[in-house]
C-alpha cells in the first residue's frame, strides 16, 4: 500500500461522491459541505474548501440532508455541488468560484442538479402545487438567469429514490415505466419533453454506465432480473437525445461496467457475474446498436467471496484491469490478459469492518496434557500408578524426541512449526482471535503473528441492530480448558433477506470448521434476545438460550432447562424494548425435576424512561474479576466496595424544558430493577463511552459548554462494614456510598476500555483510542473519585494523588507508539495465564494487537535479567566458600600449633 | 601480738579474703622509734640486730593467716544477691531497650527493622538460656526458690518481648486491623444469575 488517507469519522468523512481527473481526485464528503482533492501519486491533500454557511444551525433540524454532485461535462474542470439550500461551484485546481444559498421556502425541496455548457439547473419539488420548479443559474457567478416549471406526478423522497440524472435529462422509473424528461438547456427552447420506455416489469433500479456531453449508456434492471441497456445520442443542435436498447444478454446477477480509452474505438462493455468460487467476465466492444469482439474470461478465486457489490472497469495503457468488491468485503482486482483472468490483488477489506470479537486459548500440547492426566486421578493408588505410567511415557517420548532430532532433522520443520503455532505457552499469552464482520465474515487470527488463520463467509448474514451499532452474538459453547475436547464457538445472526430469521452457525475456534449438530437455520420462533446458559450440559457444552417474542425461553439445542440454569440460584433476565423505551425484569423459575425445554418468563420489575431516549446499554465483561472486597484506608480501617455484579450503565439522552440537551448515565440493578446511580449532564454530547468494572464506571462525553471531553469517575462503596461478606444478593438493603469526580481529558475518545487479567489483583488501567490514532494506557488512580483536594498525611499513607481536573497524558503511555490507529470502535482485552498481563485487541479501521503490564512486571524477569552474571557468581561463591573452609581450618590448625 | 593488735583495730571488711596493711600503726612506729634509739644509745651489734628485726617485720607483713572471716550467713545473702542480680537481668535492660526503640522511630528503615529484630531475638535468646543462666546457682545449691527466681527472670524476658509486639504496634507491623485480613477474603457468592440486554425486536 503506497498511501492511506484517512477521513473524519463524523459526517465530514463521508464521502459523497469522488470525481476523478487525470493527476488527482476531487472528493465532495459531508453532504456536500467539503471538498477536497488528493493527489494519487503522493495522497498529499492539495486543496481543501468548506462550503461557506450561514445558517449552520437550521441545517442540525433538517435531518435527510439531500446532496448531489456533478461534474460539468462542457467544462469538466468545474464541479457542482447542490447540498440542500446551497448551490456551490468548485474548479478542479481548488478555487471556489461562487456559492449561493437557494432561499429556503418549506415546501420546496431542492432534488436535482444538471449543468449545460451555460447553466447550472436545480429541479425543486414544490409539494403544494406538485410542480418541479426548474432554475437557471449562470455557470460563470451563479447568478439566477430564470426560471420554468413542470408538472410533477411524484411525491419527493420517490424523487430521490427513483430518478437520476443524466447531462439536461432526468430519467424516473414509474413501476413498468421509465420517463425521460428532457429539462430545456436555452431561454429561448421552454420545450419540456417527456417519452417513455416499456420495462417487462417493474423497474427496480436505473444505472448510468456511462456519461458524456454526446453519448451515455444506462442500465435498467427490473425485479423479475431481467436487465436491459439503453444507449443515448444526442440529436445534434438540440438539447434532445436519441436512444435505443442495446441487444445484450445477462444474467440476472451480473454487474456491467464500461470502460473507455482515447486509445479505442469506442467503448468497452464489461459484464461479469459470480458463480460460486469462480468470476465469469464477458468484454465486447460497443457498435452502433449491436456488441462486437466478444470475448471471455473466468478467474478462480480462493474461497468463496458471495456476488458481486462493486464493479469497476478501467483500460489503463492497454492494460484491462476490473476492480470489483465482492459480498464478503474483498477487493480484488483483476487483469484481464490475452492468456487469461489474473487476480493481482486480494484484500479483506472485512477486517476494517468487525463487530464482535472473542479471544480462545489455544489447545494444550501433548506433553501438557498428560501432565493435566498425570494430576487427574482419584485414589491413591490410581494416582500413583498414573504418576508413573504418565512419567515413563514422558521419558520415553522425549528419548523418542532425540532420536528422530538425530535421524531426520529438519524434515518436517515446516509442519511442526504450524503445529507449534497452535499450542499453547507456558504462560498462555498467545491465544486465537475470533472475529465477527458485519458483511457476514468470520476470522480466526493467531495473535501472536496477526496472521489469518482461518476464515468462513456466510452469505446471508445480517446482524442484529443495537441501538446505531450493529451487533452480533458470539459466545464460547466449549471453552479450550476441556483438553479432551476441541474448543466450540456460536454465532447467532439474522437472515439477510427475511430478518426475522435467525441462524446459529458452531463452529471449531482453531480449525473454522462447522460442526453441523449445532448449527441450524430454523427456529420455530422469533428471537428476542439470546444468551449463554450458566452450566456445561452435554460433554462440557454450553447450550444457548432463547427469549423468543412471546416472552418465552427456550434451550438450543434443546435440553431441560433445570439442566442449563442453576436451579439453586434464580435466574433474572432483563430485556430493553425500544419502542417503549423500558427494562423489564423478568423472573425465571426453574423445578430441579421439570423437563421442559421452554417455559414463560415472569415480569418482575419494569424501568421506564419518559422525556429521555436510551442510547446505550453497557455491561461489565465477564471475564471482571475482583480480588480485593475493600479499599485499606490511610488509618488502616476498610472500606468495602459495593461490587454488584447485576449492575448495568444505561445511557438516555433528551433535551429538557429549556431547550438545553442533556446526557443521564444511570446505574441499574437488573435483579430487582433499582437504580443505584444517576448522572445528569447538561450540554453534553454524546458518544458516551463507558468502562463498568468492580465496584466503578468511568464514562466519557463531549462538554459542548466548554467545548471539551471530560471524563467522569464514580466508585460505589458498602461503607466502613460489610452487609454480609460471604455472600451478595441484590435483595441486601444496602444503600451504596457514591464518590464521583470529573476530569478533562486531553483527546477525544473513541473507545475505552479497561485491563482485565486473571485475578483481578493487578491494578486496573484504561485504554482509550483517540481519534488521532493512539492507544493510551492511563492508570485507573487518575481517574480515582476519592483523589482528594488537599492531600492529607493519611491520602498519602493511601497512595492517593491530589485532584488535578486535567489528566496528563504521557506520550511513554501510548502504547502503539508511531503505529496509529484509525477509527478504533472497540477495544477487547483478556487476561493471560501472567498475572500482571493483560491482552489489549484494538479493533475499527484498523488493528492493533499488544500486551500491557498495568502494575509492571511483576512476576516475571526482565527482559535484559542476566542469567550468566547470577549464574556464574552463585558457582563462584559455591567454590569460595569451599576454598575460604580449607583455608579456615588450615589457618586454625597452624595457630593451635604456636 | 601486732598481727592482732591490726586485726582488733582495723575490722576486716567482710567481703576481702586477705589485705595488706601499708601504713604501721602507732605501736609499730612507738616499736620502731625505740628500736633505733637504742640502736644509737647502745653498740653497733645489738643496733644491726633490732634493725633487722624491724625489717624482717616489714610494713604490714603479718606472719599469722588472716582467717576468712566471711561467715555461713553473708555466704547466703550474697548468694541470693546474685541470684536476684540474675533473675532481675532481663528487667533491668528493659529502660535501654525503651530508649532504643523510641529512638528507631515508626518509619520503616534498616535502622528500624534492626532493632525490631534485636528487641525480639534477645528475649527469645534469654528464653532459651533460662537453664544456663541459672546453672551456676544450681551447682551452687540453691534450690529453694530458684523457680521464683525463674519465674521473674521468665517475666522479665516476656516485658522484652511486649515491648517488641508494642514496638511492631506502633510501627504498625501487627495484622490487627479488618485491612490486615482483607486479601484472604474470599469472593462473595452470588445469591442471583442475571441475563439480557435490548431486546433485537
Amino acid at each position: 500500500m503506497r498511501w492511506r488517507k484517512v477521513f473524519e469519522t463524523n459526517e465530514y468523512g463521508k464521502i459523497d461522491r469522488i470525481i476523478w481527473y487525470d493527476q488527482e481526485s476531487v472528493i465532495i464528503s459531508g453532504q456536500g459541505r467539503r471538498a477536497r482533492s488528493l493527489r494519487y501519486a503522493d495522497g498529499l491533500e492539495v486543496w481543501q474548501l468548506a462550503a461557506t454557511t450561514t445558517n449552520t444551525n437550521s441545517n442540525q433540524d433538517t435531518v435527510a440532508k439531500h446532496c448531489q454532485v456533478i461534474k460539468n461535462r462542457y467544462d469538466p474542470g468545474t464541479i457542482h455541488i447542490l447540498s440542500d439550500d446551497l448551490l456551490w461551484s468548485v474548479s478542479s485546481y481548488g478555487e471556489m468560484l461562487w456559492s449561493i444559498e437557494i432561499p429556503i421556502k418549506s415546501t420546496l425541496k431542492n432534488l436535482f442538479l444538471l449543468s449545460t455548457s451555460q447553466y447550472v439547473i436545480v429541479g425543486s419539488l414544490d409539494s403544494n402545487s406538485n410542480q418541479l420548479q426548474v432554475t437557471y443559474y449562470s455557470k460563470q457567478d451563479g447568478q439566477q438567469a430564470f426560471s420554468s416549471s413542470l408538472p410533477w406526478s411524484f411525491n419527493a423522497k420517490d424523487s430521490l429514490n427513483k430518478c437520476s440524472t443524466m447531462n439536461n435529462l432526468i430519467l424516473c422509473s414509474n413501476n413498468d415505466e421509465l420517463s425521460i424528461i428532457t429539462i430545456p438547456t436555452t431561454t429561448d427552447d421552454t420545450n419540456v419533453k417527456t417519452r417513455h420506455i416499456k420495462a417487462s416489469s417493474k423497474i427496480e433500479q436505473i444505472r448510468i454506465l456511462y456519461e458524456s456531453t454526446t453519448r451515455s449508456v444506462i442500465l435498467i434492471k427490473s425485479d423479475n432480473g431481467e436487465t436491459k441497456i439503453y444507449q443515448f445520442n444526442k440529436k445534434e443542435s438540440t438539447s434532445e437525445w436519441d436512444f435505443n436498447e442495446l441487444n445484450i444478454q445477462m444474467k440476472s446477477n451480473s454487474f456491467i461496467s464500461i470502460a473507455t480509452d482515447k486509445n479505442l474505438a469506442g467503448q468497452q462493455i464489461l459484464e461479469a457475474s459470480a458463480n460460486d468460487q469462480k468470476l465469469n467476465f464477458h468484454v465486447s466492444t460497443i457498435n452502433e446498436q449491436t456488441l462486437t469482439n466478444t470475448r471471455s474470461y473466468s478467474v478462480e478465486l480462493p474461497e468463496n467471496m458471495g456476488e458481486i457489490e462493486y464493479l469497476a472497469y478501467s483500460v489503463v495503457k492497454n492494460t484491462q484491469l476490473v476492480t470489483l468488491r465482492m459480498q464478503d468485503g474483498s477487493l480484488l482486482v483483476i487483469k484481464l490478459a490475452d492468456n487469461g483472468a489474473e487476480l493481482i490483488l486480494h484484500r479483506d477489506e472485512a477486517l476494517s469492518s468487525i463487530i464482535s470479537v472473542e479471544t480462545f486459548d489455544l489447545s494444550l500440547s501433548i506433553t501438557q496434557m498428560r501432565i493435566e492426566e498425570e494430576f487427574g486421578g482419584t485414589g491413591m493408588f490410581s494416582m500413583f500408578t498414573k504418576r508413573i505410567s504418565s512419567q515413563v511415557s514422558q521419558l520415553i517420548s522425549f528419548f523418542l524426541r532425540l532420536m528422530d532430532l538425530f535421524t531426520h532433522g529438519n524434515r518436517n520443520r515446516d509442519y511442526l512449526d504450524k503445529q507449534a503455532a497452535l499450542v499453547r505457552d507456558e504462560f498462555n499469552l498467545n491465544k486465537i482471535l475470533i472475529v465477527v464482520t458485519s458483511v457476514g465474515k468470520v476470522f480466526g487470527i493467531l495473535t501472536q503473528s496477526g496472521g489469518i488463520l482461518w476464515k468462513n463467509f456466510f452469505p446471508n448474514f445480517a446482524p442484529f441492530e443495537h441501538f446505531n451499532a450493529v451487533h452480533v452474538p458470539l459466545f464460547h459453547i466449549r471453552s479450550a480448558a476441556h483438553y479432551t475436547h476441541e474448543p466450540l464457538a456460536s454465532i447467532v445472526y439474522r437472515d439477510r433477506n427475511s430478518l426475522h430469521d435467525t441462524h446459529i452457525r458452531t463452529f471449531n475456534p482453531y480449525t473454522g470448521d462447522l460442526e453441523n449438530n449445532l448449527t441450524t437455520s430454523s427456529l420455530p420462533y422469533h428471537v428476542k434476545r439470546v444468551f449463554l446458559s450458566t452450566q456445561a450440559v452435554d460433554e462440557f457444552c454450553k447450550v444457548l438460550l432463547f427469549v423468543d417474542t412471546n416472552n418465552k425461553i427456550h434451550t438450543y439445542p434443546p435440553v431441560p432447562l433445570s439442566r442449563a440454569l442453576s436451579t439453586t440460584i434464580p435466574t433474572y433476565i432483563y430485556l430493553f424494548d425500544k419502542s417503549e423505551q423500558a427494562f423489564v425484569g423478568y423472573y425465571l423459575s426453574i423445578d430441579e425435576n421439570d423437563q421442559k425445554t421452554s417455559t414463560n418468563l415472569k415480569e418482575v420489575w419494569r424501568v421506564s424512561f419518559q422525556n429521555e431516549e436510551v442510547i446505550n446499554i453497557h455491561t461489565r465483561l465477564s471475564s471482571d474479576r475482583v480480588h480485593s472486597a475493600g479499599i485499606v484506608l490511610g488509618d488502616r480501617s476498610v472500606l468495602y466496595k459495593y461490587t454488584n455484579p447485576n449492575l448495568i450503565a444505561v445511557v438516555t439522552e433528551g433535551i429538557d424544558y429549556q431547550k438545553v440537551p442533556f446526557v443521564n448515565i444511570y446505574l441499574l440493578d437488573t435483579v430487582t430493577g433499582s437504580l443505584k446511580l444517576s448522572h445528569t449532564h447538561k450540554r453534553v454530547k454524546s458518544p458516551v463511552h463507558i468502562v463498568l468494572s468492580e465496584n466503578w464506571i468511568v464514562y466519557t462525553y463531549y462538554n459542548q459548554r466548554y467545548r471539551r471531553y471530560e471524563a467522569v469517575s464514580s466508585s460505589l462503596f458498602e461503607g466502613e462494614a460489610q452487609y454480609n461478606y460471604s455472600t451478595f444478593s441484590s435483595f441486601d438493603p444496602i444503600e451504596p456510598v457514591i464518590q464521583s469526580k470529573a476530569y478533562i481529558l486531553p483527546y477525544g475518545v473513541n473507545a475505552i476500555q479497561v485491563t482485565t487479567t486473571e485475578k483481578g489483583i493487578t491494578s486496573r488501567d484504561i485504554i482509550m483510542a483517540t481519534p488521532n490514532g493512539m492507544l493510551i494506557e492511563i492508570p485507573w488512580i487518575l481517574f480515582d473519585p476519592r483523589r482528594p483536594l488537599d492531600l492529607t498525611p493519611m491520602d498519602r499513607e493511601e497512595g492517593l494523588i491530589m485532584y488535578t481536573p486535567e489528566i496528563m497524558v504521557n506520550f511513554e503511555s501510548v502504547i502503539n507508539y508511531y503505529k496509529y490507529v484509525y477509527n478504533i470502535r472497540g477495544i477487547h482485552t483478556v487476561a493471560t495465564g501472567l498475572e500482571s498481563t493483560s491482552i489489549v485487541f484494538a479493533y475499527g479501521l484498523d488493528l492493533f494487537f499488544t500486551r500491557v503490564f498495568p502494575s509492571r512486571i511483576f512476576d516475571q524477569l526482565k527482559d535484559d535479567f542476566d542469567f550468566m552474571i547470577i549464574g556464574w557468581s552463585t558457582v563462584a561463591f559455591v567454590v569460595g566458600s569451599f576454598v575460604a573452609k580449607r583455608f579456615a581450618s588450615i589457618h586454625q590448625t597452624k595457630k593451635a600449633w604456636k | 601480738n601486732i598481727s592482732s593488735t591490726t586485726s582488733s583495730v582495723r575490722p576486716v571488711p567482710s567481703r576481702r579474703k586477705w589485705f595488706v596493711d601499708l601504713k604501721p600503726s602507732k605501736q609499730e612506729r612507738l616499736t620502731i622509734v625505740a628500736a633505733a634509739a637504742a640502736a644509737n644509745n647502745n653498740d653497733g651489734a645489738v643496733a644491726t640486730a633490732a634493725n633487722d628485726a624491724v625489717s624482717l617485720t616489714s610494713l604490714g607483713f603479718s606472719e599469722q593467716k588472716v582467717a576468712d572471716l566471711i561467715p555461713q550467713e553473708d555466704d547466703d545473702r550474697l548468694l541470693a544477691r546474685r541470684s536476684w542480680d540474675i533473675a532481675l537481668g532481663p528487667l533491668k535492660q528493659l529502660p535501654m531497650n525503651m530508649i532504643f526503640a523510641w529512638m528507631a522511630g515508626n518509619s520503616f528503615s534498616l535502622m528500624s527493622i534492626m532493632i525490631v529484630v534485636m528487641l525480639f531475638q534477645k528475649p527469645i535468646q534469654t528464653i532459651f538460656s533460662l537453664s544456663s543462666a541459672f546453672a551456676s546457682l544450681e551447682q551452687e545449691g540453691v534450690g529453694g526458690n530458684i523457680w521464683l527466681l525463674k519465674l521473674v527472670y521468665f517475666l522479665g524476658s516476656l516485658t522484652h518481648l511486649a515491648l517488641a509486639l508494642y514496638k511492631c504496634q506502633s510501627m504498625g507491623l501487627l495484622p490487627t486491623y479488618n485491612s490486615d485480613w482483607i486479601a484472604f477474603a474470599d469472593q462473595q457468592t452470588q445469591m442471583e444469575v442475571t441475563a439480557g440486554g435490548f431486546s433485537y425486536f
